[in-house]
């Protein structure tokens, strides 16, 4: 049974009165924005965009463009992070496979998104686009992360290790998955975030039929600001989420920290 | 290497002294080590018989530790030869714990069972058996070793060390931490599961090097010791 403590208590009660303060300021401000500007098409006010988000919620339409980007875009974060690790943990084990790595990672990163979307457009269906450029998005974020945590596997361990004769499979339940795991953490707040935007460019772009992306691109079209607030908000709560899931499924994991990084 | 499939079959749950079958004589030959421009060890000799106890003593900074980090295969020795190791089977109580922080102690002792003891339950029944000569038991097994104190913590890794497979034992330091109450049940279980193995000690306490009944090796400073 565990208890909490008034000063506790007092302390977390404070910090979610400042977190909804915070909201109340930031919608107030908002509203007073849409009330100056006085044109819906230009700046839609929260009241309008929240009858909206109650108007999409109860429909089928809603729920299967969100199934539709959410599949593709989860699809292509997955790909990312077991590519990335496969590819950290070759690199890690051979200076060749890392020297060979290391420049098509640069390259992936420092290159606009566009250039892959349009690239992948020429050579690929849209329905595909948001799978891949959230892959190449994600890529060098997890490569990174999982390389760096493989590094900062503690060398005393894996000497302990190599003199016991540890199983390969032994070693990295007890030394190499918990040194990598704060490190994959971080990459999954980072890359959870880096796919949404991406995947969604990518749909905005290709015009994915039945995608968040097709949506967005039609608020453009039909001048509805309204429609794209609510659906920026709902690609905002579904990052959220999927950054909240995956962070509590790495805590789960036997030698996580506990909390994560 | 797996343990000898036509050595005679016996309740592996008890806690015997897991001794391999490659016992041989180790013989360090002229080993010079040094790490940058420091010079470590200088043209060190020295033979160790199978199933002696050999303790290494002297001051700090001579070697010690390195001449177990060579025994270790953790090292290489700059020059000289070291012959014997091959293929031998070893384990190691290190200055440093070194466990797995968000491991119970179990699952420590677990990690280093040969494949013979490796399954669910005889694996738990004969870590826990261990643990318990060092007077660990109950709620102190099942906690994460994080959770345990360094004395505890200390005995965990005794244990470990104790319960792995091997023809060679190294031992530095290897009761440092310990309490004056623990360490002489420990001192006698480890003098216990040690009987038939080679082993190395490194201590500072003559106490501890008259308890075990071993070979005394002074190492000091400069080149040639040859034991």
């Amino acid at each position: 049974m565990t208890s909490t403590s008034p000063d506790k208590t007092g302390t977390v009660t404070r910090a979610v009165a400042r977190r909804i303060g915070a909201a109340v300021f930031w919608l107030a401000v908002w509203q007073a924005a849409a009330v100056a500007v006085h044109r819906d098409f230009l700046l839609a006010s929260p009241m309008q965009v929240a009858r909206t988000l109650l108007t999409l919620l109860p429909t089928g339409n809603f729920w299967g463009t969100v199934g539709w980007s959410l599949g593709r875009i989860a699809l292509g974060f997955t790909g990312a992070a077991v590519l990335g690790a496969a590819l950290a943990i070759s690199a890690a084990a051979w200076p060749v496979a890392r020297a060979l790595w290391e420049p098509a990672i640069a390259a992936i990163r420092s290159a606009p998104v566009v250039s892959f979307i349009i690239l992948l457009l020429l050579w690929t269906d849209s329905s595909h686009l948001p799978v891949f450029t959230s892959l190449l998005m994600v890529l060098p974020v997890m490569y990174a992360n999982v390389l760096q945590g493989i590094a900062q596997r503690d060398p005393q361990m894996l000497e302990a290790a190599h003199v016991f004769r540890m199983p390969v499979r032994r070693r990295l339940v007890a030394i190499d998955i918990p040194a990598a795991l704060p490190f994959l953490a971080a990459a999954c707040r980072v890359g959870v975030g880096l796919a949404w935007k991406s995947g969604v460019a990518a749909e905005v772009i290709g015009v994915a039929t039945g995608s968040i992306g097709e949506r967005l691109y039609e608020a453009k079209v039909f001048l509805s600001s309204t429609d794209l607030f609510a659906w920026t908000i709902v690609i905002v709560v579904l990052s959220v989420a999927c950054e909240r899931l995956l962070l509590r499924a790495l805590r789960s994991v036997p030698g996580a920290p506990v909390r994560a990084a | 290497m797996t343990p000898a499939s036509d050595s005679p079959r016996r309740d592996s749950t008890q806690p015997v002294s897991p001794r391999a079958t490659t016992a041989r004589q180790i013989t360090l030959q002229a080993v010079s080590k040094k790490y940058g421009a420091h010079v470590v060890l200088d043209g060190l000799g020295l033979v160790l018989e199978p199933g002696s106890v050999t303790a290494l003593t002297g001051p700090n900074g001579v070697g010690k530790t390195t001449v177990a980090r060579l025994l270790l295969g953790l090292e290489t020795p700059d020059a000289g030869t070291i012959s014997g190791l091959h293929g031998l089977q070893r384990s190691a109580v290190f200055q440093e714990d070194r466990l797995c922080a968000h491991l119970d102690a179990v699952a420590n002792v677990r990690l280093v069972l040969d494949r013979e003891r490796r399954s669910g339950s005889t694996a738990r029944a004969v870590a826990e058996s261990e643990l318990a000569l060092v007077g660990l038991e109950g709620d102190d097994v099942s906690k994460p070793v994080r959770d345990l104190s360094g004395g505890q913590r200390r005995r965990v890794a005794i244990a470990r060390a104790m319960a792995a497979r091997s023809d060679l034992v190294v031992l530095d330091e290897p009761f440092t931490g310990l309490d004056a109450e623990t360490k002489p049940a420990v001192m006698a279980y480890v003098r216990e599961r040690i009987a038939g193995r080679t082993a190395v000690l490194i201590t500072h306490d003559p106490a501890e090097v008259e308890f075990f009944a071993a070979r005394i090796v002074r190492l000091r400073q400069g080149p040639g010791l040859v034991v």
